[in-house]
């Protein structure tokens, strides 16, 4: 078993593939992989080996979205409110988490070959020591890599997140590092755990719920949606295709929504009125109309850029210089204590 | 070479479905205009259905994702819901629309289908924007929606989405600047009760989506952790019966809440 699957399409799955990928395809793809436990119930087998199966899923989905061209794809393993679930399930949960992350650890060299970096987001001090060991150990191996990034989910909500990202930028202004005037959107977000990733294109959940059960609440809120009913262990390519199809299929009233909310947030920062303090029925520049600013293409990579702009418009060089002073201050701290973890382990 | 027919074969795909989809809206809207509507039920048959549902959400969110506002659908929607004995029903537009025709669109029609579905019988309807504070109501009563038919309904928008957790984020920033809050109270929970945008009412359990784009383009993001989305057919205006459909898939949705 691996993480990085070889397995090969057959012809007709190329030829879907290679005609989709003509058209607009999702940099960053989402999963919430639902319906390990009930796919074991009807298969007849222990949970633990649904979980397995999912993980073999999980795998070869990797491997459609890299061929897809996708860049960077997040998925929910395990979240914290999983651990009101029975200690067994849990522990058995664990050990196929330990047993994978040491197989992450052995396969350096397929991740390194492949540009493929690793994240483990969530509060991860919920975790066993070993287990936070294990996973500083691979964020910390496949830092540099930079062709493709996968995060995953494990010990994760977003409203932790969010409020973990506030509590942070909060600790800036205590510690002097930040204003209370610097706090922005874009400050909060680069404060989330998925940091430096572009907000996800295409979100996809099987197993026929239609709720987000806390999962990037705040980064999915522009993101084309798609519901199935199917298990994960069952989840096909054709399910991946059909995905990247209604994407397409939403691209572009979902793209001028995006825009829409970056030039309003725009237009009132050089208003000089703070984000989040917009009228209705205020007017809204087009993409394109608006002096010195395109937002031709509104991929989510141009919306941070936009969001960018956006702060830049309405904070002064000082405050841009503190904001720049506490990420570079934050990140330092988040990789010293990754590193710490490792050194204790040793 | 192999590219050119890739794209041509993608984009006769499109074209398919495109098709299909005007044809089949077509047909659908042709058998809507030459067959009998479904007459509403009276107010008593509504109330025994919304007490027959496996369970009924305590807030019902309004997505609308669709190019034109059918503010009936919006009035039925608020009033049936009422009958359903819901209590908060919070409308989302990105751009505001729904807050800015509150006064000149929604009050008339609310007003009116009120009248014909409820009669005599008392039914408050409070009007807020973005949820915080009841607001002047649709039978121009003021106040705080006493009796046994009343809601409150909350006009967003796209601010109250992440606007409202940004704002929150300042809020709590210029306390801890001023010494009036350590930065390490900030938690989940805490942090909840900070936002504005539908301030003190329960998340909303059920989010029905008018319109075909496949994103709930800002809607709540905190607010929506837990929250149910089901798709409004497309018929406008909405018929009672598909209305009564949608609570009564949620009623047969189980949540394992992660366990």
């Amino acid at each position: 078993m691996t993480w990085i699957s070889d397995k090969k399409l057959t012809w007709y799955e190329s030829v879907c593939m290679n005609v989709l990928k003509t058209g607009q395809v999702p940099r960053h793809v989402a999963f919430i992989m639902d319906g390990n436990r009930r796919y074991a119930k009807r298969n007849h087998i222990e949970k633990t080996e649904g979980h397995a199966r999912g993980f073999t899923k999980l795998s070869e989905t990797l491997k459609w979205c890299r061929d897809l061209g996708v860049t960077e794809v997040t998925v929910y393993a395990f979240s914290i409110e999983n651990f009101r679930r029975p200690q067994s399930e849990i522990d058995g949960i664990m050990n196929l988490a330990r047993e994978k992350f040491e197989l992450l650890l052995k396969e350096r060299d397929k991740l390194s070959e492949h540009g493929v970096c690793i994240r483990f987001i969530g509060d991860l001090s919920l975790l066993p020591a070993d287990i936070q060991r294990q996973t500083a150990e691979v964020m910390l191996m496949t830092r540099n890599n930079k062709a493709a990034r996968l995060n995953i989910a494990f010990s994760y909500t977003a409203r932790e997140e969010i409020s973990r990202a506030v509590r942070d930028v909060a600790a800036g202004v205590s510690d002097g590092h930040l204003w209370s005037s610097d706090v922005t959107e874009r400050l909060v977000e680069q404060c989330l755990y998925t940091r430096e990733s572009p907000r996800p294109d295409l979100l996809v959940r099987t197993s026929g719920e239609v709720r987000l059960s806390d999962f990037l609440l705040w980064q999915t809120t522009h993101t084309c949606i798609f519901f199935t009913e199917v298990l994960w262990p069952d989840f096909s390519i054709w399910h991946l295709f059909s995905a990247v199809f209604t994407y397409q299929r939403n691209y572009d009233v979902i793209q001028a929504a995006r825009a829409d909310r970056s030039l309003r947030r725009l237009q009132h920062s050089t208003d000089g009125l703070l984000p989040g303090t917009a009228r209705p029925g205020d007017s809204v520049t087009r993409p394109g109309d608006s002096a010195g600013e395109s937002l031709d293409s509104t991929d989510s990579g141009s919306e941070c850029a936009a969001d960018d702009r956006v702060d830049s418009a309405s904070q002064s060089a000082a405050a841009q210089k503190r904001v720049q002073s506490f990420l570079s201050h934050l990140d330092a701290a988040r990789w010293g204590r990754l590193e710490s973890l490792v050194a204790e382990g040793s | 070479m192999k590219q050119l027919l890739y794209s041509l074969l993608l984009k006769l795909l499109h074209l398919l479905f495109t098709c299909a989809e005007l044809v089949y809206g077509a047909v659908q809207r042709l058998m809507w205009q030459f067959s009998r509507v479904p007459v509403t039920p009276p107010l008593a048959d509504i109330c025994a259905n919304g007490r027959q549902l496996a369970k009924r959400p305590e807030h019902l969110g309004v997505i609308l994702v669709e190019k034109d506002i059918c503010w009936q659908t919006l009035a039925d929607i608020i009033l049936w819901s009422t009958a359903y004995g819901i209590h908060y029903v919070s409308l989302y537009d990105r751009s505001g629309r729904v807050r800015a025709g509150a006064e000149q669109q929604l009050r008339p029609h609310l007003e009116r289908r009120r009248r014909a579905l409820f009669g005599a019988v008392p039914c408050t309807v409070s009007l807020v924007e973005g949820g915080a504070e009841p607001g002047p109501t649709a039978n121009g009563h003021s106040g705080d929606g006493g009796g046994q038919y009343h809601v409150s309904v909350a006009l967003l928008w796209e601010p109250d989405g992440v606007g409202d957790m940004v704002a929150a984020a300042r809020r709590l920033c210029s306390e801890v600047a001023s010494g009036a809050r350590r930065a390490d109270s900030i938690d989940r929970h805490m942090f909840g009760e900070q936002l504005r945008a539908a301030a003190a009412w329960p998340d909303p359990a059920l989010a029905i989506k008018l319109g075909p784009v496949r994103a709930l383009l800002g809607y709540l993001p905190w607010q929506l952790r837990l929250t149910e989305v089901l798709d409004a057919p497309p018929r406008r205006p909405l018929l009672y019966r598909d209305f009564h459909r949608l609570l009564t898939a949620y009623g047969g949705i189980q949540q394992r809440m992660g366990t």
